[in-house]
């Protein structure tokens, strides 16, 4: 079984590797495959930068260009997902940098909280004797994502990559260019972060 | 440190199951015995649980189809770009500015072999447009400018000398038939200061034989060369330079006279009938000037005449 699995990913890396030479030639289908395999997980990562889907679809759309772009520059040395979501770690980064100078979490967070006390005074779930409510609860997921929005940028990334898309410890690593430790004490302190706030507002 | 902040650090580990048997057990052993620590360890669980467990996000339906058309843009905004990037070497790293620099390098060495700078073109264009307004009698086009090559016989009938010719300038041959004719042109263009030195003037002879200067058609051109030679002392006037092309059977002689000898150069050669043009010997159709403005410089082309 688990020889089929490895036996899987690495037919899933040389069909990359085959599709980026065509896309390098010149070949725009080979490039149009990788974006249809990507762009939903290139989107959903840009989503949890951003926290909207606007922002997120601009995200996504910037990514691929340049990814496009700098595809020349692409020696085939890791993974081409590793390359294409290093550039979207990146570009995810500056782009919440710079919405946050902008003052648009505040902003979001404002027009959010209004929306979950109405919504607190319409249903009043009873989160301490039904967890399975609180997992899938709407309001939740929303406060777990403002308390990601609230993270600064280098915690925020590893939760990100970690807990919310799933990559392993030694490709944030490489994604990252940290060092494993550093990647895990990273995401410790950030989900301890998360943690008092989704306390403090469910206790 | 107390343990319960030691335990408090080991959270993920546990959680992940990455510590070793006995701190595993340890950890265990104080989340039973510590009730802060045990309801901080649910808590911490419950979080990445949730974090896990958050919504995929559904992209909207028109994005893979934006990105398309963005990419299909891009694609062609670069391809310009791309072609001057790799325009001299099949290597995807060379820079631009290298592409750039031997673009300009490329026409400059085009300018310098034909020695013909856009200035340049565009002024005879203007002369061009000049001599069609202006009232003097209709002459050929300057071959060059025509596109025809300056060695060529124009294709207007040219004047042609009639009579006895000069036996003294230009000796019997010119009896047999021989005619000289200059293709008069109404603005003649000076010369720029930098392309003369020490008197000299330093323009390649390719471009000194044009419509202004004056070209002699002869069956016997060492004879007539020798004659302007011999005359050239008693007009003040010295030989510049000289030049045969051999495959062709020319020779070109760039010689400079006092500017108030001129018409009597030209008178003579009228005289002898071996001049056309212009109209008006004394008029100034002089090209160029020495750069002292004492001497006139003129080139005359002697031409075989078949």
């Amino acid at each position: 079984m688990l020889l089929l699995f490895y036996a899987s990913t690495a037919a899933e890396n040389d069909d990359d590797a085959s599709l980026v030479i065509k896309a390098k030639r010149g070949n725009r289908e080979a490039f149009d495959v990788l974006l249809e395999k990507y762009y939903k997980k290139v989107y959903n990562l840009a989503y949890r930068y951003v926290g909207e889907q606007e922002e997120a679809s601009d995200l996504t759309q910037e990514i691929f260009t340049a990814a496009f772009q700098n595809l020349r520059k692409f020696r085939g040395d890791s993974k081409f997902s590793t390359w294409l979501f290093q550039i979207a770690t990146n570009r995810g980064k500056n782009r919440f940098k710079y919405l946050k100078r902008r003052g648009y979490f505040a902003n979001k967070g404002q027009t959010e909280n209004n929306d979950e006390r109405d919504e607190q005074q319409r249903i009043v779930p009873d989160y301490s004797t039904n967890p399975e409510t609180l997992l899938a609860g709407k309001q939740v997921q929303r406060i777990v994502q403002k308390a990601i929005d609230e993270l600064d940028p280098d915690h925020k990334e590893i939760v990100i990559l970690r807990d919310i898309e799933g990559f392993s410890y030694e490709e944030i690593a490489q994604l990252l260019n940290l060092p494993e430790g550093t990647t895990k004490s990273r995401l410790h302190r950030a989900r301890m972060v998360v943690k008092e706030k989704l306390k403090r507002v469910l206790s | 440190m107390s343990e319960c902040e030691r335990v408090s650090d080991l959270f993920g580990e546990f959680h992940e199951r990455r510590l070793d048997k006995q701190t595993e057990t340890l950890v265990a052993k104080h989340l039973d015995g510590c009730p802060y620590c045990k309801n901080d360890y649910q808590w911490y669980g419950l979080t990445v649980q949730t974090l896990m467990s958050l919504e995929k996000v559904n992209p909207p339906e028109y994005l893979l189809q934006q990105i398309k058309a963005k990419l299909h843009e891009t694609n062609q905004s670069e391809s310009v770009l791309h072609f001057f990037k790799h325009l001299f070497t099949a290597s995807p790293y060379m820079p631009l500015p290298v592409g750039i620099g031997a673009l300009i390098l490329i026409v400059f060495v085009g300018v310098v072999i034909y020695d013909r700078s856009p200035h340049q073109v565009f002024s005879e264009s203007a002369q061009t447009l000049a001599r069609s307004d202006s009232s003097t009698p209709a002459a050929p086009l300057p071959s060059h400018s025509s596109g025809v090559p300056w060695y060529q016989a124009p294709s207007a009938t040219p004047w042609r000398a009639e009579g006895a010719l000069a036996k003294g300038f230009f000796g019997d041959h010119q009896q047999s038939g021989g005619h000289l004719q200059q293709y008069a042109m109404s603005s003649p263009r000076l010369l720029e200061p930098d392309r003369m030195r020490g008197g000299i003037v330093q323009a390649p002879f390719a471009q000194k034989i044009e419509p202004g200067n004056i070209t002699v058609q002869s069956n016997s051109i060492p004879v007539a060369v020798d004659s302007l030679k011999r005359m050239l002392p008693s007009l003040d006037g010295n030989l510049l330079e000289e030049k045969t092309e051999d495959r062709i059977g020319e020779i070109i002689l760039g010689v400079a006279i006092p500017s108030y000898a001129y018409p009597k150069l030209t008178s003579e050669l009228v005289n002898f009938g071996a001049l056309t043009g212009p109209a008006d010997p004394a008029a100034p159709p002089v090209v160029r000037s020495s750069p002292d403005g004492k001497k006139l410089v003129l080139y005359i082309r002697f031409i075989p005449s078949h």
